[in-house]
């Protein structure tokens, strides 16, 4: 099959470049420890948390911010059409140490994105969402929902502000 | 009239010539040789811009609503209209464009009339009425006192839950899809039985490898719909597994766009050389690239899930890499293509590096408007490298640099190659003289202005953390930094390049219209249907590139190894379970 | 989902002689609207949370009441539309946000006043009421909070909405845009008038014509396969410096600066 030289010079640049591309990505996951979101949270039943029944699941809780010996868990429901916490109360945390989320919905698709930075899920009903962040610095991050969940989706918002640790109450243990 | 026609490579050598009513000679043209055939592209196209016209208004409204420029309707209609727009565009108007360069493509390259008239009524038909249930159901959403409205997006995903006639109707419009592909494998069938020996024509090659691709993805959305869906919207099951169903429309999510794209790819390699003036450089590379395709677009689609919960890492890492690769056809097309281009030019007597490109034929507008759209889709191609990676796409997800993308791709890739291309078929299709050739002229650098406008801007709000399907351009607790420009500047740019690209829509559909109503029939045309043999022909390629039957296998026994396990362990805990009750949307 | 309620007067048991308060436009956007209810003389009143309102569960039933100062309101979830709460907009009372049907609230109103409320989650989408205390009438009547406030900004839904620009970006799209589109809405009519005058004898012309554009063009010198396409080289070449310094570029957006996500 006779195949012009200069083609073959792209061919090969052009897998240069698709490995180069795959190595950055796996460095970022190595190396910055980059990680996605994956199957740790585990599931939960939609209706459980609909009615909530948090003490009837043993990876979620009931929603709120918790300083345990293991860190900072964060739980947070996103249902039509509010962050709980995030949207009537900030959800505050202390800056410089790892926070983990654990997010779900009882109804619908949502999305969870902390705006114009790499923190987002998509927080899917059946499912818990868990992943990690560490904030280096104190100040406030809009919470957009970014998955449409209904006509009220424009409405979905919240916040998460970072306080000193001295400043950090401690939330419910 | 019509003659058996079609070389070994199904490339045109002959000159025929027909008489027209006032005595002179003309072309002949494919209307001349297949006029059923003919009439059948023509319906499908005519639905097509029918819907496009629609959805363009739909998009129009859209664009003035979310930046605050201009609001006709409150934000809760918002998602209707952006549905509509949507199905209207992303499932119609490519779906029914397809189908009408298909019909064309593979009659033309095989040289022979479709088989079955029923079977092509038959699904013609299947593909309207699904449409028009589909479409009826979301426009109802719009009027209080239809009981019925599907204001669901284009990507339905369950919980939220449409009236059942909506999803009967996508499901229609996809078998419908099904039995074209079977009449052009019909097609196919009759030209080998007459032509045992030769290789497949290179049309009609790429008409079924995308084909096939279609049947091996669109079976997931099909499960997704007929089993999962249409029951949960009538009340026979109860409740659907959100993170299932959600997987099998990915599964056929991103396989789709490729359905929307090859199409452009069948006009860029197989068109665009003879509109420049020169010949296809490769066909053995047109075929490895459409192999390509077959095998790796959909054991890709866990790249749209990059950010669910419920899936583990791995079967992400995997279809990272695979989407990587996928890269390489669409690599190698930029080489053929844009080498073709130049070989066109450098034979018109174009010399220098660089200079040949301004030797090209820019004023004629199926030639600026199908190498415009190829421009355009270098640049999305690359937003969607950064789409297909895996962390990187975090920053990016669900953002408005997404449909930024996708406006790229199928918003000017397909859709102004399609465009591009109508305005040198339909003449071919009908008959008829292409009317108002001044605005056709100017119709694609219109729409390549309007979207070097929006989808700039759209990007950048992206990398902004700008939310893509929302009503609203601003959040009371949320602030957008822009890491480039300004956020107002943004807003302005998608107004004015929404707003032109719906005048280029309208151009276009003047252009098309004039030339239903005013051009006359058997006329002679000033385009011709004839395309050169390649530089590079098919018999320098191993034959096994046209072994369909085993590409198809390989193809499979990849969706099998990508999806195989994530499926066994999302229906391990119960098919439908967990599982979400129907949330009205 | 808005509400209000207004605290009836003094002199207000007896009924006739009041008409509706001015609401300010407070239920132009709230669909099931439909006058207020005089449960004035009852020591009690219940107010459902989460009722059809044109089409979803997201009103207050009924969206206004009129009541006498000292009568309590109670509210109760219906359990529909996920979950809701009761907030005034001066702040007078609020409900925390639940969604088991059941629940209840109250408050008991003895200030004469419109008191307007509002389900937070539901706003936006019309969930809004108010309770009118005492007889207070249109025009004049003293309201307990004042004016209007301000909506949210991201609201703006409701019926009678008058499409002009916010701001001024909008302004200036829409007059850029308006410029735009009647230049080619200009160029597009001449050229339609051109072609539609200009048809017979064009059409006429073409037919006249003994050589055919529809021949391919002869190329001015025929160039086979062993041609090396260097304009696409240095293309393709400057294609791969472009996307490879954009990924860079990218790479440093995503991973400095700001809270990353680590698993």
């Amino acid at each position: 099959m006779h195949v012009h030289r200069f083609e073959r010079l792209w061919f090969g640049a052009s897998l240069v470049l698709i490995v180069a591309f795959i190595g950055t990505i796996i460095y970022g996951a190595v190396g910055p420890g980059i990680a996605m979101v994956d199957d740790s949270g585990g599931t939960v039943e939609p209706s459980v948390i609909a009615d909530g029944n948090y003490e009837q699941t043993d990876n979620f809780r009931e929603p709120g911010v918790y300083d345990t010996e293991d860190g900072v868990d964060v739980y947070v429901v996103a249902r039509q059409y509010l962050f709980q916490p995030g949207t009537s109360e900030p959800i505050r945390v202390p800056a410089g140490e790892e926070i983990s989320f654990h997010v779900t919905s009882p109804d619908v698709t949502h999305g969870f994105n902390l705006a114009g930075t790499n923190v987002n899920t998509m927080v899917i009903p059946g499912q818990v969402a868990e992943f990690s962040v560490t904030f280096e610095e104190t100040g406030e991050h809009g919470i957009v929902c970014h998955e449409y969940c209904g006509s009220g989706h424009h409405t979905m918002e919240g916040k998460v502000v970072v306080v000193e640790q001295s400043e950090f109450e401690g939330g419910e243990n | 009239m019509a003659t058996e026609h079609g070389s070994e490579t199904g490339f045109e050598t002959e000159q025929e010539y027909v008489e027209t009513e006032d005595g002179t000679r003309r072309r002949l043209a494919f209307v001349d040789r297949f006029p059923e055939a003919a009439r059948t592209a023509r319906i499908c196209l005519w639905i097509a811009f029918a819907a496009f016209g629609v959805g363009a208004l739909f998009g129009l409204i859209q664009a003035l609503h979310r930046t605050n420029t201009l609001r006709i309707i409150p934000s809760a209609d918002y998602y209707t209209i952006l549905t509509g727009h949507g199905v209207l565009l992303a499932l119609v108007f490519t779906t029914f464009g397809i189908a009408g360069l298909f019909h064309w493509a593979n009659t033309r390259s095989l040289g022979v009339s479709p088989t079955n008239r029923r079977l092509t009524q038959g699904w013609l038909w299947t593909m309207t009425i699904g449409t028009l249930l589909a479409a009826g159901t979301i426009v109802a959403g719009l009027f209080d006192a239809i009981p019925a409205s599907a204001d669901v997006l284009y990507t339905f995903y369950a919980p939220l839950e449409a009236h059942p006639l909506f999803y009967i109707g996508a499901a229609l419009l996809i078998v419908g899809s099904w039995g074209a592909g079977f009449d052009w494998f019909l097609q196919y069938r009759k030209w080998r039985s007459q032509n045992p020996d030769a290789r497949i024509p290179l049309q009609s090659f790429m008409v079924m490898t995308t084909m096939l691709m279609w049947y091996l993805s669109s079976a997931g959305v099909a499960i997704e719909v007929v089993f999962f869906l249409i029951p949960w919207s009538l009340g026979l099951i109860s409740q659907v597994d959100p993170l299932l169903t959600r997987t099998l429309f990915w599964y056929f999510g991103h396989p789709v766009v490729y359905f929307w794209l090859l199409p452009a790819y069948v006009v860029w390699y197989t068109v665009l050389p003879k509109l420049s003036g020169g010949r296809l450089f490769s066909d053995p590379l047109a075929r490895v690239t459409f192999v390509l395709f077959l095998l790796l677009s959909t054991p890709v689609g866990f790249h749209h899930q990059y950010t669910d919960p419920g899936i583990a890492s791995g079967y992400k890492l995997v279809a990272m890499t695979n989407t990587m690769f996928l890269l390489l056809p669409s690599l190698l097309t930029l080489f053929t293509v844009v080498a073709s281009m130049e070989h066109g030019a450098r034979q018109g007597g174009a010399r220098g590096y660089l200079a040949w490109l301004k030797d090209l034929p820019w004023e004629r507008p199926e030639f600026s408007g199908v190498a415009l759209a190829g421009i355009m889709f270098a640049a999305g191609g690359f937003s969607g490298m950064i789409n297909a990676g895996m962390n990187i796409n975090y920053l990016i997800h669900n953002t408005i640099w997404v449909p930024g993308h996708f406006h790229l791709t199928v918003g000017t890739a397909y859709a102004l190659t399609l465009m591009a291309i109508a305005y040198w078929l339909v003449p071919q299709l009908t008959g008829k003289r292409l009317q108002f050739r001044g605005l056709a002229a100017i119709q694609p650098f219109v729409w390549f202005v309007g979207m070097v406008l929006m989808s700039n801007a759209m990007h950048r709000g992206g990398l902004a953390g700008i939310p893509r399907r929302t009503a609203e351009p601003q959040y009371d607790q949320v602030t957008f930094d822009a890491v480039v420009g300004t956020v107002g500047e943004m807003r302005l740019q998608i107004a004015i390049g929404g707003t032109l690209l719906f005048l280029g829509a309208m151009m276009f559909l003047a252009v098309m219209a004039g030339t239903w109503a005013l051009g006359k029939p058997n006329s002679r045309l000033r385009v011709n249907g004839s395309i050169p043999e390649p530089l590079s022909g098919p018999e320098e390629s191993p034959r096994v590139l046209d072994n369909l039957k085993l590409w198809t296998a390989i193809a499979i026994a990849l969706v099998l190894l990508a999806y195989g396990i994530p499926l066994f362990d999302m229906v391990a805990d119960g098919l439908l379970s967990p599982g979400s009750l129907p949330v009205p949307a | 989902m808005k509400g209000a309620i207004v605290v009836g007067g003094s002199g207000g048991s007896g009924g006739g002689g009041v008409s509706e308060p001015d609401y300010d436009g407070w239920f132009d956007d709230v669909d099931n609207y439909d006058g207020t209810v005089d449960e004035r003389g009852n020591d009690e009143v219940t107010v459902q949370v989460g009722v059809d309102n044109g089409g979803q569960p997201y009103g207050f039933g009924p969206p206004a009441v009129r009541i006498d100062p000292g009568t309590t309101v109670v509210w109760e979830w219906t359990g529909r539309g996920g979950s809701h709460n009761v907030v005034a907009e001066d702040g007078s009372f609020e409900s925390e946000l639940v969604g088991e049907a059941g629940h209840t609230f109250s408050h008991t109103f003895e200030e004469e006043g419109v008191y307007k409320y509002v389900c937070i989650p539901h706003e936006a989408l019309g969930m809004k009421a108010a309770i009118v205390v005492g007889d207070i009438s249109g025009g004049g009547g003293g309201d307990g909070d004042g004016g209007e406030e301000a909506p949210a900004e991201g609201e703006t839904g409701g019926g009678g909405m008058i499409p002009v620009p916010s701001d001024f970006i909008g302004w200036f799209a829409l007059v850029i845009g308006g410029s735009l589109g009647v230049a080619v809405t200009t160029v597009l009519g001449a050229e339609s008038y051109a072609a539609y005058r200009d048809h017979a004898s064009e059409e006429q012309a073409y037919v006249g014509e003994q050589s055919t554009e529809a021949v391919d063009q002869e190329p001015v010198e025929e160039i086979g396969s062993e041609y090396d396409p260097i304009g696409t080289g240095a293309l393709v070449a400057g294609y791969f410096v472009l996307i490879a310094l954009l990924w860079v570029f990218m790479y440093f957006v995503e991973f400095i600066g700001g809270p990353t996500i680590t698993g």
